[in-house]
């Protein structure tokens, strides 16, 4: 997959929530850490997302925003 | 609370009108960044809140009294308040000299004013310049000397004219630590104007975007780049993609917009039919080489027409029946191995579309 964004993370879907327009999908990557993405249902549905799918969750560096304590 | 209220103000200058209706509520202890671009009327609204100019019309209310007009209520109105003009301004004496003329002039004790000019030089980081001839000062430095004249006064209400136009970056970036720390801990209530749109977006807790004499939006910093309101507010904090379409198809918020012959999705709640504008902004874009299964409802192909580096990021313009400009990391660019006439794909998320009514 050549992708111009340059956070590429695979994992499992842990779980999907489905609102009345959107989903809330949560990805588990390898090393137990937890994404949340929220896409539209149909996507949900078109990518036949469920439970234990293995899938990427792709971030663009630009939205990627970091904090210290 | 709101500490400063401006109603309906109108400035006219030699027949031109510089200012038209401006509406503006300033709560106390927040700090408000006016952007706009050059020539917008930004110092002009900060003179006459600074009092040092009168209306054409309308009202200017400083913490409930009318101050437009009445010549007692200005001078002491004044004296609550504290200006930074672009250009600071220096007097022939040192920098102890320069911050301490304010509280002279209200003749505060001599340890007094020792004592606080000491702390805003501390502030402003210029503690071992104290005894420096201010004239021989870089731009930078007069101008936290200026700040530091305007602090120690205690305003209760901070103005600042465009407070780093022309410095250089470390001078800005040194400005805009002492400005943030002035915002944070003092609490002090501030206006500052700025063409620099992400500096308002660091300082401000909500940004008025004045052009050409009109605010046209107030709101936090999310909302103004986020949710333009307008598409000359669009245009001004950066939104390069602004496409005019119709929505063609509705479900729920879930909307087919027609562009140029092309459907976007995107989530709206305007109605069917409705003539609209769609916002995408260049950094929401993502490129691959190929159709890859994404959750992204929207992916068009197109060939690249315009590659341009800006140092980290690249600019990518790509044709795909409507132009569609993106944003991506030159590394990204250089892995890609992005040419000018290659084909490519752009994807955005529905949810990163702004959609706003079309006149």
């Amino acid at each position: 997959m050549k992708i111009s964004a340059r956070n590429v993370l695979k994992g499992k879907v842990k779980q999907v929530k489905t609102g009345a327009v959107n989903s809330e999908v949560i990805v588990k990557t390898a090393n137990g850490d937890e994404i949340v993405s929220i896409i539209t249902n149909e996507s949900a549905k078109n990518l036949k997302l469920a439970k234990g799918k293995a899938v990427y969750a792709v971030i663009k560096a630009s939205n990627v925003m970091i904090m210290t304590d | 609370m709101t500490f400063l209220q401006i109603s309906d103000l109108c400035k006219t200058y030699n027949e031109r009108s510089i200012l038209r209706g401006v509406n503006l509520s300033i709560d106390k202890g927040y700090a408000y960044a006016v952007i706009g671009p050059t020539g917008a009327g930004k110092t002009t609204l900060i003179r006459l809140i600074d009092l040092l100019d009168t209306p054409s019309s309308g009202r200017i209310l400083f913490d409930g009294v009318d101050v437009t007009r009445s010549g007692k209520s200005r001078n002491s109105t004044r004296r609550r308040m504290a200006l930074v003009q672009q250009k600071p301004i220096v007097f022939k004496m040192n920098v102890f000299g320069n911050i301490a003329c304010g509280l002279k002039w209200r003749r505060e004790q001599k340890h007094a004013i020792r004592s606080k000019v000491d702390e805003v030089l501390g502030l402003v980081g210029m503690g071992d310049y104290r005894d420096r001839d201010a004239r021989t000062l870089s731009g930078g430095e007069m101008q936290r000397v200026a700040i530091a004249r305007a602090l120690v006064i205690e305003p209760e209400l901070l103005l600042l004219d465009e407070p780093t136009a022309n410095l250089d970056p470390v001078s800005v970036s040194k400005i805009e630590d002492v400005l943030a720390h002035i915002i944070k801990k003092r609490k002090t209530t501030v206006l500052m104007s700025t063409h620099d749109m992400p500096q308002g977006q660091r300082l401000a807790d909500k940004i008025a975007v004045l052009i050409n004499g009109e605010l046209l939006q107030v709101g936090s910093p999310n909302e103004i780049f986020c949710q333009p309101a307008d598409r000359k507010v669009a245009e001004f904090v950066g939104v390069e993609n602004i496409l005019p379409g119709t929505v063609a198809g509705k479900e729920n918020e879930l909307a087919i917009i027609n562009v140029n012959g092309e459907d976007i999705q995107a989530i709206t709640d305007l109605a069917y039919g409705e003539n609209v504008f769609v916002m995408i902004r260049p950094e929401d874009i993502t490129f691959t080489r190929t159709r890859d299964a994404s959750s992204a409802r929207n992916v068009f192909e197109g060939r690249i027409n315009k590659i341009v580096p800006l140092g980290p990021l690249t600019r990518i313009e790509l044709d795909c029946g409507m132009p569609l400009l993106g944003v991506v990391t030159t590394r990204s660019a250089s892995e890609m191995e992005l040419t000018m006439g290659s084909k490519l794909f752009a994807s955005f998320k529905a949810t990163a579309i702004h959609v706003i009514k079309r006149a």
